[in-house]
């Protein structure tokens, strides 16, 4: 047995060596790469990162990482672009030729060729099946080298736009498959080539295509990081363990901008909207009633105070900056006392002097659902509550996991919910689902056969602007009928350090999207 | 011993089999078709997507949901026994792939933040215990009932805030060298150390009491030698069993740690998949984490025996 001083003597040292290396990390870390400007970007990703796969993972692969690219892309007033496709024509109702670049190279040198792309598409149709519903092609044709001819099921006008879908990014055949026909290591024309993906880490390590067709990218490296927590996010950016990151915590930001961080909320095409449980039953089977309540939120206020800036207050479903957007739309703008009016035309008074409205001997009372999985719904629907409350409905918050509230929520009830109206750029997608007697989103019973045949006419119906006369309609009678509450559009927070530049949102991305223009100017100090 | 143990392991394919199948008929319970939120989640990455039927059908197809369940669930106890655990529906590759990688990491976390635990809790249990109603005692008592009740991701959290903010000593999150494991293992083993420490203070407290004790110090045994080699190993007795207890509650606790450190273990990759119903990782990790807790409750038991020959075990 050692003595007892021995044993505090090698407790001691025991205690300096840790301390010193513990220092010695310090000073490292402090004194490392001092050197050069590289242009590497480390971005936190919000999702996990499970595969890079672009059939499953199109939103990593095509927006964030840039290693594939579409045949067609889309401008950030959502007007279609070419992408791997210079031109396309309409040959008939259901047939479409499209006429690939000349000149590309995918990132193992294999070049671009029609046939490429029949395999790919075709490859992406097969593994899901929510694809073959967007695209709706029935098959595809190899003309020549550089052409290629679709066909689908039905006249579709949306078909080019489907193509912008991030699951379509183009792979080569010869690409890592496993056994399965799961694309291991994607193999794309994008400015970014995958270097190595980190399963257990979720870390993506990419490097520059020098030979990229549209110019080199002046980033050498990018590495997307998965941190799914949000607050983990705002604090990775803040030490600089990441250049770039979004969606943080919207206490964060005023904090953040303080540090000399760039923080910028760009609205996207995603809207949060009321819907409500049946339309053709009381209390909503009124129209005035469903106006009243659209009267009485504050959008303003939620948008500025309840959500810190990260939402703007919406008037219809389509931000006004896109293509699509009619302008001319009659708002409701916060009118608590017109609200009061339109509930008393539709019969409700406050019989007891309760505070609460009633009619018929029944209460205006009802549960509004919501789901915790997007962060600004739950003080969204507080404040609506509140809003609610002041002109004499009485309002229940719950929340709970969004496949849980179809079983629970009633006739009575509303929810409020996050949609995005372009998976696609393309009004179609959403109008159809929402507003068609028999859209796949419509579970509350709208049904306007004016608004049907206008739907139904806007999917063939191929001249743009007479499509847009269409769904400029189509949104007028939304506004008008009120089927749906549009509250507020989604706006994200993007947070960088001051040293990236050249950063350009574009609202087409699901959640964010990098540009190749993104540079680093400077070294990347970190503050405190 | 050999044929206790042979018996033991016996009984723990039981209840590994049992987890998993319980497992399995729970999930089927759980609200939302499980296509549906497979294709949200997986294949359109749009939670609010609405699907056709026809959409979902295929997909159906695809992942073979549609048949009852009793068959799904024979199907993938068939393939499991022989060593295919089937292939995950949000990534498309074979479960085990996605298991494995992330494995050790759970369990590196997991034996570290015990150990830490260990070699905090009882020691500073032994001197609260030895030094009753004294600064230190009531000072490692209050440490102690504070972190029993802070959730771990607050502690987390501080943690980040002070060593990582404020003192810029140690990385917030990921995955690497020594400087990323030290906040998780203080995250994960304080909560553990609290409860190890409070129950050997008592249990010491107990055994320091007992008769055979007051013989040794009327024998003239140094106070020290009689801790040591007498009053601790009967005081580890009940303090063993919680320890081995906590390791299987360790394991849970790592869901939260993972996430929010972004640590690459089962733990995240668990609630990930109960979130995307994908059912063949899910039956995968509970069957690794049913096959660890069993392990480490025999081996509890065993260490029980060696501690107190009293105990005999058939």
């Amino acid at each position: 047995m050692l003595s007892r001083k021995r044993k505090i003597g090698i407790g001691i040292a025991v205690c300096l060596v840790l301390l010193s290396s513990m220092i010695l990390m310090y000073v490292e870390r402090k004194t490392a790469s001092a050197s050069e400007i590289k242009q590497n970007l480390v971005v936190g990703e919000m999702w996990p990162i499970r595969t890079v796969d672009p059939v499953r993972s199109g939103t990593l692969v095509k927006e964030k990482a840039m290693i594939v690219e579409t045949l067609v892309e889309a401008n950030p007033d959502f007007t279609l672009k070419p992408g791997l496709a210079e031109s396309w024509e309409q040959i008939n109702d259901t047939q479409w030729k499209f006429y690939l670049r000349k000149g590309v190279k995918f990132h193992d040198g294999t070049e671009f060729t029609a046939d490429a792309v029949k395999w790919s598409i075709e490859n992406a149709l097969n593994k899901s099946p929510p694809l073959k519903a967007l695209t709706l092609i029935k098959s595809i044709e190899v003309l020549d080298k550089h052409t290629l001819l679709f066909t689908t099921e039905n006249p579709y006008a949306a078909f080019p736009a489907s193509l912008v879908h991030s699951s379509l990014g183009i792979v080569s055949p010869t690409s890592e498959i496993d056994d399965k026909g799961n694309i291991i290591k994607p193999i794309g024309t994008g400015p970014f080539k995958l270097e190595r993906f980190d399963i257990a880490t979720g870390t993506l390590y990419l490097i520059r295509n020098d030979d990229y067709w549209s110019g080199k990218p002046r980033l050498e490296r990018i590495i997307i990081k998965a941190i799914p927590d949000p607050a983990s996010r705002a604090i990775s950016v803040e030490k600089g363990e990441v250049d770039f990151t979004c969606d943080v915590p919207y206490g964060e930001i005023e904090r953040l901008k303080r540090l000399g961080l760039k923080v910028e909320l760009h609205a996207t095409a995603r809207v949060y909207q009321l819907t409500f449980g049946n339309l053709s039953d009381t209390p909503y089977s009124d129209v005035r009633v469903r106006k009243a309540i659209s009267y009485a939120i504050d959008r303003e206020a939620i948008s500025e105070r309840t959500l810190h800036g990260s939402a703007e207050p919406a008037v219809g479903p389509i931000m006004p900056t896109l293509w699509w957007a009619n302008r001319n739309l009659t708002e409701y703008s916060y009118n608590p006392e017109r609200a009061k009016e339109l509930l008393a035309e539709a019969g409700w008074r406050d019989v007891d002097g309760d505070g609460i409205l009633e009619k018929d001997g029944e209460e205006f009372s009802v549960t509004l659902y919501t789901y915790p999985e997007r962060p600004a719904l739950q003080p969204m629907a507080e404040a609506i509550q509140a809003m609610l409350k002041d002109v004499g409905i009485k309002v229940e918050v719950r929340v709970m996991e969004y496949s849980a509230i179809e079983k629970h929520m009633t006739d009575r009830d509303m929810k409020l919910a996050s949609y995005s109206v372009a998976m696609v750029p393309d009004p179609d997608y959403y109008f159809r689902k929402m507003f068609h007697s028999k859209g796949d989103y419509n579970k509350w019973g709208y049904s306007n056969s004016e608004m049907d045949s206008l739907l139904e006419h806007g999917l063939m119906t191929f001249d743009a602007d007479k499509r847009k006369e269409v769904y400029d309609r189509v949104q007028e009678i939304a506004l008008d009928e009120v089927p749906v509450i549009y509250v507020a559009y989604y706006k994200v927070p993007v947070v960088m350090h001051d040293y990236v530049k050249g950063f350009v949102f574009n609202p087409v991305a699901h959640d964010y999207m990098l540009n190749l223009e993104i540079y680093i100017e400077g070294q990347k100090t970190r503050w405190r | 011993m050999l044929r206790y143990i042979v018996k033991r392991l016996a009984i723990a394919v039981f209840v590994i089999f049992g987890t998993s199948a319980l497992t399995f008929f729970l999930l089927s319970l759980t609200p939302g078709d499980t296509a549906v939120i497979i294709i949200k989640r997986a294949f359109v990455g749009d939670i609010e997507y609405n699907p056709s039927i026809v959409e979902v059908k295929a997909t159906k197809d695809l992942l073979g949901l549609g048949n009852p369940l009793y068959i799904q669930y024979l199907q993938w106890l068939i393939n499991a026994l022989h060593g295919d655990f089937g292939r995950s529906y949000v990534t498309g590759r074979p479960v085990l792939d996605e298991i494995l990688p992330r494995l050790n990491a759970t369990i590196e976390l997991a034996i570290v933040a015990a150990a830490f635990s260990l070699l905090v809790a009882i020691p500073l249990g032994v001197v609260s215990a030895v030094r009753q109603n004294s600064g230190i005692d009531y000072l490692s008592m209050a440490i102690a009932t504070f972190f029993v009740a802070m959730p771990n991701f607050w502690v987390a959290l501080i943690l980040i805030l002070i060593f990582s903010l404020y003192l810029d000593l140690l990385p917030a999150t990921g995955y690497g060298g020594i400087e990323h494991l030290i906040l998780p293992v203080i995250t994960l083993g304080a909560g553990m150390a609290a409860i190890t420490m409070r129950l050997t203070r008592s249990s010491v407290l107990e055994v320091l009491r007992l008769d055979y004790v007051r013989t040794a110090r009327a024998k003239g045994l140094d106070e020290r030698r009689i801790i040591l080699r007498h009053v601790l190993k009967n005081a580890m007795i009940p303090v063993i069993t919680v320890v081995g207890l906590q390791l299987a509650h360790l394991l849970a606790g790592t869901v939260i740690v993972e996430t929010i450190f972004a640590w690459p273990g089962i733990g995240k990759l668990l609630i990930d998949s109960v979130n995307a119903r994908d059912i063949p990782v899910i039956q995968g990790c509970v069957f690794f984490i049913a096959i660890i807790v069993s392990l480490v409750t025999l081996i509890t038991d065993v260490i029980y025996r060696f501690l107190d020959p009293r105990i005999k075990y058939e």
